[in-house]
């Protein structure tokens, strides 16, 4: 579905060239549990980011069911069409309610009861018309997960979409995660391996390599 | 996402959006107000000096001549085009408008001249009336008489007010209705001392009231081209270039404050928005990640900002009525004076204020707008 193939990601720190990761390859199929596992600064929120678009890698090529979409000019599109995205930060709109935070992701008219039947599905039926500051920060996350998923997009990408939550809240996380995974895929980049369920595929990365692929799962 | 949730921001961040259209619609007030208290003048001066001149025009000597040569008055009332050159003695009287005084006109000529232009031009005795022959008795325009405060049956002249431009003492008999803003009388203190200095009155012409027999312009353009160093006609066409050439530098004046406010107020306006957009960046960053082009958020900036700049015009142009009324019932009609609530060019001089503030920070938002990475913003960098 998603493959990966040979990507480099350097930057110039002041003089010095900087290798963030290089010639890194693997794929993700339809319906995977995917983590990006590795400690902080070894690289998995930049090659997440690569992959799902939002950065360019310096090298190497990101092909969507077998059509390279790393130098396509429509990413935008691209995005909107097939990708959900959950940060480490909830970003929501604080301006907006809980039911227009959610509605933002899609531009369709009928997004509204899609996105009240979703925010039910998450416990948060008694907080639409709310403003995201009333909320509790696992709330703020779940929104932002309603918000990535309402449009029902193929991948789901989610950078350390629990740092921020306390163990028991990331759990909660992590168990929505996993039954998105019955229509999404989803790749999260993570260095807690505590939370992932068991299903999850583990890619560690190390020293701007992916050491070890392991699709034997995590921990529940 | 729904256009609607475009100014949801300002409704949430309400003493921001206040803040910002109060700042811009007062500027658009300001702009509105003084202009129009400007042109006001402008009105005054016209209607004072040239609203007569619509209906005839006068000749007056010039160049140290006291008099017209008697080859000019033949001339004149032998041409084609005139249809009367009634024998005046033209002088001037005080006209007071809110910042200052102008001029207008006194004509002073036999009783039944004064009977004849009245049937000729439509002006109607309202009050009062005519002077009597060789009397030191005027009629006058009723604004005129407003305008000085003056009513039927006053005296006035310098002898009654140091501040007045005409000599003597003048008893006013009647007011009238019509196109001339001016007053009528059959003698005037000039001619007292011209008599006693030992000039023929009766056989002297002091100046000319001409009025056409078919056309205005033909008889002006007869009375343009006759001018020269000892006669001058104040024809429409005269009166109106004279008064265009000294307010053309008042107007350009204007417009270069106006321009002036306007790019400094946006400067202002400028850092508002360029800190409630910075504040919205995050908002921007995850719309963009989520899909939007960077394209429809500059749309939606755009949007907001013309929608801003709108309302603010709408609200300053309301205040802007509400206080020119205010300022017209309380000032100018106890003057007799006119102000124009609703003024063309004081519109556009209010849409040229609007058009510097969207294009300014349209500009200078989007500019700093596009040079943001957003994807850094969601990176938290």
């Amino acid at each position: 579905m998603l493959g990966v193939k040979n990507i480099d990601l350097e930057y110039i720190d002041g003089r010095t060239k900087r290798t963030i990761f290089s010639n890194v390859s693997f794929d993700i199929h339809s319906g995977e549990f995917v983590s990006l596992l590795g400690p902080s600064g070894s690289g998995k929120s930049s090659l997440l980011y690569i992959v799902s678009l939002l950065k360019t890698p310096t090298a190497g090529e990101i092909y969507l069911d077998d059509v390279m979409i790393s130098g396509a000019k429509n990413k935008n599109e691209i995005r909107y069409e097939n990708f959900g995205f959950v940060f480490q930060h909830h970003f929501l709109i604080p301006h907006l309610t809980v039911l227009e935070n959610v509605c933002t992701a899609s531009y369709e008219k009928n997004v509204e009861k899609q996105a009240k039947d979703l925010l039910e599905r998450l416990g948060l039926k008694d907080l639409i018309n709310q403003k995201p500051y009333r909320l509790s920060g696992g709330e703020r996350q779940r929104v932002a997960i309603a918000r990535a998923v309402v449009k029902k997009p193929r991948i789901l990408f989610a950078d350390e979409p629990t740092a921020s939550l306390d163990h028991h809240t990331a759990q909660e996380i992590m168990t929505i995660f996993s039954e998105l995974q019955e229509n999404t895929t989803v790749v999260c980049a993570t260095h807690d391996y505590g939370i992932l369920p068991q299903t999850a595929r583990i890619l560690r990365i190390e020293d701007g390599k992916v050491v070890e692929d392991d699709k034997t799962g995590g921990n529940e | 996402m729904q256009m609607k949730n475009m100014f949801k921001y300002y409704l949430s961040n309400k003493r921001r959006g206040i803040s910002l259209i109060f700042v811009m619609a007062l500027t658009v007030f300001s702009i509105y107000f003084v202009t129009s208290l400007v042109q006001s003048i402008f009105s005054t001066v016209e209607y004072s000096n040239i609203a007569c001149l619509n209906d005839f025009s006068f000749v007056y000597p010039v160049g140290g001549s006291s008099f017209l040569s008697d080859e000019t008055v033949e001339k004149i009332q032998k041409d084609d085009s005139v249809k009367k050159a009634y024998p005046i003695l033209l002088e001037y009287t005080v006209i007071n408008n809110i910042f200052g005084t102008t001029s207008g006109y006194v004509a002073f000529m036999d009783e039944a001249d004064i009977g004849e232009i009245f049937d000729d031009f439509s002006l109607t005795v309202t009050e009062g009336r005519l002077p009597e022959e060789n009397s030191y008795e005027l009629i006058m325009h009723e604004d005129m008489l407003k305008n000085k405060g003056l009513s039927v049956g006053d005296t006035f002249g310098s002898a009654v007010d140091e501040g007045e431009q005409i000599d003597g003492k003048y008893t006013i008999t009647g007011a009238f209705s019509g196109d001339s803003y001016m007053a009528f009388g059959t003698k005037s203190y000039r001619q007292k001392e011209l008599e006693e200095l030992g000039l023929d009155f009766q056989n002297t012409t002091f100046g000319l009231l001409v009025t056409p027999k078919t056309d205005l312009d033909t008889m002006n353009t007869m009375l343009d081209a006759m001018s020269h160093d000892e006669t001058a006609a104040m024809t429409l066409s005269y009166a109106k270039e004279t008064l265009q050439e000294n307010i053309s530098s008042i107007k350009f004046l204007m417009f270069v404050i106006v321009i002036v406010i306007a790019v400094s107020i946006s400067a202002a306006v400028c850092i508002v928005l360029e800190t409630i957009y910075n504040d919205r960046m995050e908002e921007f960053g995850i719309l963009y990640a989520i899909g939007y082009k960077k394209s429809w958020l500059f749309r939606n900036i755009i949007t907001e900002i013309i929608a801003l700049v709108f309302i603010s015009w709408i609200l300053g142009l309301v205040i802007s009525y509400g206080f020119l009324t205010l300022v017209a019932k309380s000032v100018f009609e106890p003057m007799g004076q006119m102000l124009s609530i609703f003024s063309i060019q004081s519109l556009l001089y209010t849409i040229i204020v609007m058009a510097v503030f969207v294009v300014v920070t349209i500009l200078v938002t989007i500019l700093k707008f596009a040079k943001k990475d957003l994807i850094a913003i969601i990176e938290m960098r």
